[in-house]
């Protein structure tokens, strides 16, 4: 890395590395985030047969179901944890872009979602057995590249939505709707394909440009709100 | 240095600042006073680029605030809050806004021994008491060495340790150009500034 490109990654790694020791050391998201993943998948083997969740037709779902209501709560806890406490202002006061405050949170919010989201495909599997058989890592992939655009959506939207009442409320109703139809849509139909044997490296390729439009248009919205 | 002029601001319908005018020199200390709720707040958190006027200019050092950034890297803001990180240690707390400001480690080590906390640098921020927390928010407002200081209320809650601390940053701050502008509402605590503008009706006397 040259000493300029070094200089500039420099804050970003750190507001990563806050982010993740501030987490790691309170637990307070990802613990809740992991229950509420727990109880989801609970809910869904008490109310399903194993005959039903066939691999290709419901497992994908039952992943992203998870995924998506855990995942809401941890993206919310994270990212408005800065605004309750004051920090998110002070990181503001920096002579930082919007955008690299934005893109930091956005980055440790997708480590810790990956994290979710593996603890999630274990949690399947142990309760609804390995529908995926040798394909079961690629699966786990297309899922956490579908989790690249759900942490760029719901950093976003907890971030924009952090000072007003109800701001849970108001970044869970934003950030479902805008996840569904596009990466949650293009993961479920990558991983249905690649189950059924059939071609995925197009729906894989929309979930990319879904990651990397949702990603850069977080962080143009960003710089537009300073 | 710091120059406000004509600042309007309003929440919804109530006007909290009609008419601001100020100016602050290098090596200045200016108190701003007034009762609760009469726009000190505002006032700093519109200098401080948090908050947009509705109408007026904020300019310091020449560059307003349509160059935000360039704004920033001059001030240090101290508010009601300390705004840390209780999880991390108050080393690492320093350190992580020293990195943001492009600072190497040392930076930070400075601020701890200036904020007289370097026997509990390795404790977490959570373990602090009040007093020691707005020392740590006070060092972490001067680790980039701004020309301009604000502070909010910055010496309620303080113990003796602390306001010394500050008295020595308000002193330190008149003999190195830089300026601060300080709102409190207690009129005891104005004392320590060279001079001190009242706010009332959402305008500076």
């Amino acid at each position: 890395m040259t000493p300029r490109a070094n200089r500039l990654a420099n804050p970003l790694a750190a507001l990563v590395a806050k982010e993740l020791r501030v987490e790691l050391r309170s637990l307070q998201g990802a613990v809740g985030a992991a229950m509420v993943a727990l109880f989801v998948l609970l809910a869904l083997r008490l109310t399903l047969n194993n005959d039903e969740v066939d691999a290709g037709r419901l497992a994908p779902g039952i992943l992203w179901t998870a995924t998506l209501f855990a995942g809401v709560a941890l993206l919310n806890h994270t990212t408005q944890r800065d605004a309750a406490r004051g920090t998110r202002e002070a990181l503001r006061l920096t002579p930082l872009p919007r955008s690299t405050l934005y893109l930091g949170q956005a980055l440790a919010n997708l480590l810790l979602l990956w994290g979710l989201q593996l603890a999630i495909f274990i949690i399947y599997i142990l309760l609804f057995g390995n529908a995926f058989g040798a394909d079961w890592l690629l699966t786990l992939a297309a899922m956490l590249l579908g989790g690249a655009g759900f942490a760029a959506v719901g950093t976003l939207t907890a971030q924009a939505t952090a000072a007003l009442p109800g701001a849970w409320t108001a970044a869970t109703l934003l950030t479902i709707p805008l996840v569904l139809f596009t990466v949650v849509e293009a993961s479920l139909t990558a991983v249905r394909e690649l189950l059924a044997g059939g071609e995925f490296a197009t729906a894989l390729g929309l979930l990319l440009l879904y990651d990397a439009a949702f990603l850069a248009g977080g962080a143009w919205l960003s710089e537009l709100a300073d | 240095m710091l120059r406000v002029a004509g600042v309007q601001k309003a929440f919804g319908l109530r006007p909290v600042l009609r008419d601001a005018s100020l100016m602050v020199e290098r090596g200045e200390v200016v108190a701003l006073t007034g009762d609760n709720g009469s726009g000190k707040t505002t006032l700093l958190r519109i200098v401080a680029t948090l908050l947009r006027p509705d109408a007026g200019e904020v300019a310091l050092d020449g560059f307003a605030a349509a160059d935000p950034h360039e704004v920033r890297a001059r001030l240090g803001y101290l508010g009601h809050d300390p705004a840390l990180y209780p999880e991390l240690t108050g080393r690492e707390n320093l350190r992580l806004w020293a990195r943001l400001h492009r600072l190497p480690d040392p930076a930070a080590e400075a601020g701890l021994a200036q904020a007289g906390l370097e026997g509990v640098a390795d404790d977490r921020a959570a373990v602090y008491s009040h007093g020691m927390l707005r020392r740590l928010a006070l060092a972490r407002a001067l680790l980039h060495d701004p020309t301009l200081l604000l502070l909010d209320e910055p010496f309620s809650g303080l113990d003796a340790q602390g306001t010394a601390a500050l008295e020595a940053v308000l002193a330190g701050a008149r003999e190195s150009g830089r300026a601060v502008l300080y709102a409190t509402h207690a009129r005891a605590a104005a004392a320590h500034a060279d001079r001190t503008v009242h706010l009332a009706g959402g305008v500076l006397e």
